[in-house]
């Protein structure tokens, strides 16, 4: 055991190994380099001012890795390694779970295939699937974007999580409003189905293939009639426009930001020019009309 | 041998049939496609005689002599949504060649492309504003104490607001498609503008866009007017005269212009909302407008089958405005086959000629500098005389509902079915 340690040594002696002998070849050219500039003249100020510089980074690199190379900093290291994995473990579970979760929502759907389709019915929507992403994206995404940020930028960079947020939950929102608009044509689908087997049983199928587009089209219309006065797409519809707003003004602010930098008017400015324009015309409008009529 | 119950080879038949025919459709729709298509809209020669911001007027060139031509002209104001180029979509059904060619002497309103500017501009800048400053010009140009002034759709409602606020001015009224009656859950429009939040919207938008609202009109109906019309373009598009006709009728849909914001945000909260105007509570660049101010001849003109403005929201005003002389006229057609189906051609502008010429009372050449005042003139109709007459009895029907596609409209209409 003992030989063993000897003849292949740990992990942790030969990291300080390598940063002490790292320190040791960075700072040798520093010391090097910087003595024959500080004896130069004025006339090389710029050049050894360069020179000072790369020393003290090489000084400070240095006392970073000597100080590194304590084997009490090579465990804090060590462990940020161990414990590495477990963070990168956390965030792949977070998403996974997010993605099995609604491949099973896919699964149980896919499950209920071939069930009897009732008629022009739109009430048994499966609100479990509509939501599955939108509940996970609220819980276990959207609180990294709501981290607080620190420092000068804190507020740009607010805004532009703010704008991936509202993106995340535009997109999520359009999906299901899609969703939604799919299902007439699903359960058309399946109600043509019926109607052919219903057809071909009495013996009434019919020989021209324009007749199966117009049953079709009947069909599907009248779903879509039925889906579209159901709470659950008007909810969808309110939720998506709600969502495309909220995004629409999120990304409006970061364009405001950028607009900042640049020699143009913001829409704001616009607006408010604007608004001074409407209002004086207005009163030009009214006073010409009292003039006319005195 | 006993028939088989699935006839494969019939059904087969059939589809090589129809393969063949496909293959000759689509060698003779190259040849039209790629060549000269005639597919220009609103080609009735009008002059533009007045201009303010981007709102224009347009008078269209008298075809008769001035003998025979209306003293009293009338004055069409469209909707917001889409444009007034819809009245002279093409040249065999073309409302405004039909009134021309029947002595009508024809003022336009053409609103225009708002841009962000005309955010802030409200309901009461386009009636008391704009329309009212056009109607002015109007008198002074033709020399006449009043007009003859006729609303489409939500032009329609700016024309009651407008009739209530300056009754003076307005010689007769006519609405055709115009919604007045709010509280109505006939049609998706109206049960959609119930929740929603115009607030936000209008906040976010500046104004409504356009492309928003016409995606809202395809969901009405996408079985329709997002499969089967083009479906039907399919099957027809080796057929020139089809082929212009549809495309005129694209170009048309597909001209939206947005509509100012502080109008659209009014619009939907006091009257889709609220239904202030036909409760007779709403206010308007702080006037009431009351309905009962409405005194002159009122005709009324909706469609059985419009799907937008349903027969609910558009009848009832007739029986809540001043005027002892209105009339309601219900036609058997969609929210726009009213002004382009050919059926529809023969009942729709000869009836608004002979009402209005009904009620002109003399005609004179247009442009007279012998001006009466309107207390001289005579109404022919003072009382009514012809009482609220529907020429098609609106549908009682109850039950599964059934939708019907006005030939090459694009925006069909919902009948209820037994």
């Amino acid at each position: 055991m003992s030989e063993n340690e000897h003849t292949m040594p740990d992990l942790q002696t030969m990291v300080m190994e390598w940063l002490r002998a790292a320190g040791r070849f960075w700072g040798e050219p520093g010391r090097e380099d910087g003595g024959p500039a500080d004896e130069e003249g004025g006339s090389r100020q710029a050049e050894r001012f360069s020179i000072e510089a790369y020393a003290a980074m090489m000084k400070t690199y240095q006392a970073v890795s000597t100080a590194m190379s304590e084997p009490s900093a090579m465990d804090s290291l060590l462990r940020t390694t161990t414990i590495l994995p477990d963070i990168t473990t956390t965030l792949l579970a977070t998403g996974m779970k997010g993605y099995f979760a609604l491949q099973q929502q896919i699964v149980d759907k896919i499950g209920r295939i071939g069930n009897s389709t009732d008629p022009y019915r739109i009430d048994n929507i499966d609100q479990e699937t509509l939501r599955a992403w939108s509940e996970i994206y609220q819980k276990e995404i959207r609180q990294y974007f709501n981290i607080p940020q620190l420092g000068l930028s804190r507020f740009y960079q607010e805004r532009v999580n703010q704008a991936l947020d509202k993106l995340n939950i535009f997109s999520t929102a359009l999906a299901e409003f899609i969703q939604l608009l799919w299902l007439p044509f699903e359960k058309s689908y399946h109600m043509m189905h019926e109607k052919i087997e219903e057809l071909t049983r009495s013996g009434n199928l019919p020989e021209d293939t324009r007749a199966y587009y117009q049953m079709w089209v009947k069909i599907l219309e009248g779903h879509f009639m039925n889906l579209f006065q159901s709470p659950e797409y008007n909810k969808a519809l309110g939720e998506t426009m709600d969502a495309l707003e909220d995004y629409l003004a999120a990304r409006s602010r970061i364009l405001q930001d950028m607009l900042q930098t640049l020699p143009v008017p913001s829409r704001k400015e616009m607006e408010d020019l604007c608004k001074e324009v409407y209002l004086l015309k207005k009163k030009i409008r009214s006073l010409e009309r009292a003039n006319r009529e005195d | 041998m006993e028939k088989s119950k699935i006839p494969v080879d019939m059904i087969l038949k059939h589809l090589a049939e129809q393969a063949e025919v496909h293959q000759v459709r689509v060698q003779k729709a190259t040849d039209v496609l790629l060549g000269n298509l005639d597919t220009e809209i609103a080609a009735t020669p009008y002059e533009v005689v007045y201009e303010e911001d981007r709102v224009k007027l347009k008078h269209y060139n008298a075809v008769l002599p001035s003998n025979e031509t209306m003293r009293t002209p009338l004055l069409v104001v469209y909707a917001l949504i889409n444009r007034e180029t819809m009245l002279d979509l093409q040249p065999q059904r073309s409302v405004v060649k039909n009134f021309l060619a029947n002595g009508i002497n024809l003022y336009m309103v053409d609103w225009g492309y708002p841009t962000y500017k005309d955010k802030f501009l409200t309901i009461d800048d386009h009636v008391n504003g704009y329309m009212d400053d056009i109607v002015d010009f109007v008198l002074k140009r033709e020399k006449v104490e009043q007009i003859n002034l006729m609303g489409i759709c939500m032009g329609g409602t700016f024309s009651v607001i407008y009739s209530a606020l300056h009754p003076h001015k307005i010689k007769n009224l006519v609405t055709t498609v115009c919604p007045t009656n709010f509280d109505t859950r006939q049609g998706l429009l109206h049960i959609w503008m119930r929740w929603l939040d115009v607030d936000k919207m209008i906040d976010t938008f500046g104004n409504m866009p356009g492309d928003l609202m016409n995606f809202g009109f395809l969901l009405l109906n996408p079985a329709r007017l997002m499969i089967d019309k083009y479906i039907g373009f399919l099957e027809n598009m080796d057929n020139k005269p089809f082929v212009e006709n549809f495309v005129r009728m694209e170009k048309w849909i597909f001209d939206s212009p947005d509509v100012p914001g502080e109008t659209f945000r009014q619009f939907i909260k006091d009257l889709y909302q609220k239904n202030l105007l036909i409760e007779n509570r709403l206010v308007i660049g702080g006037r009431h407008v009351d309905l009962s101010k409405i005194t002159m001849p009122m005709l009324n003109i909706y469609a059985q089958y419009d799907h937008l403005v349903p027969p609910e929201a558009a009848e009832k005003i007739t029986s809540v405005v001043g005027s002892r002389d209105t009339e309601n006229v219900c036609l058997d057609t969609g929210h726009i086959g009213i002004y382009v189906s050919s059926k529809t051609q023969k009942e729709f502008a000869p009836k608004i000629i002979n009402w209005l010429k009904a009620r002109e009372g003399r005609y004179e050449p247009a442009g007279r500098d012998d001006t009466e005042s309107a207390a001289e003139r005579v109404h022919p109709s003072a009382k009514n005389i012809y009482p609220g007459v529907k020429i098609s009895e609106e549908s009682n029907h109850a039950g599964k509902k059934e939708l019907f596609f006005d030939n090459l409209q694009g925006k069909q209409s919902i009948r209820n079915h037994p």
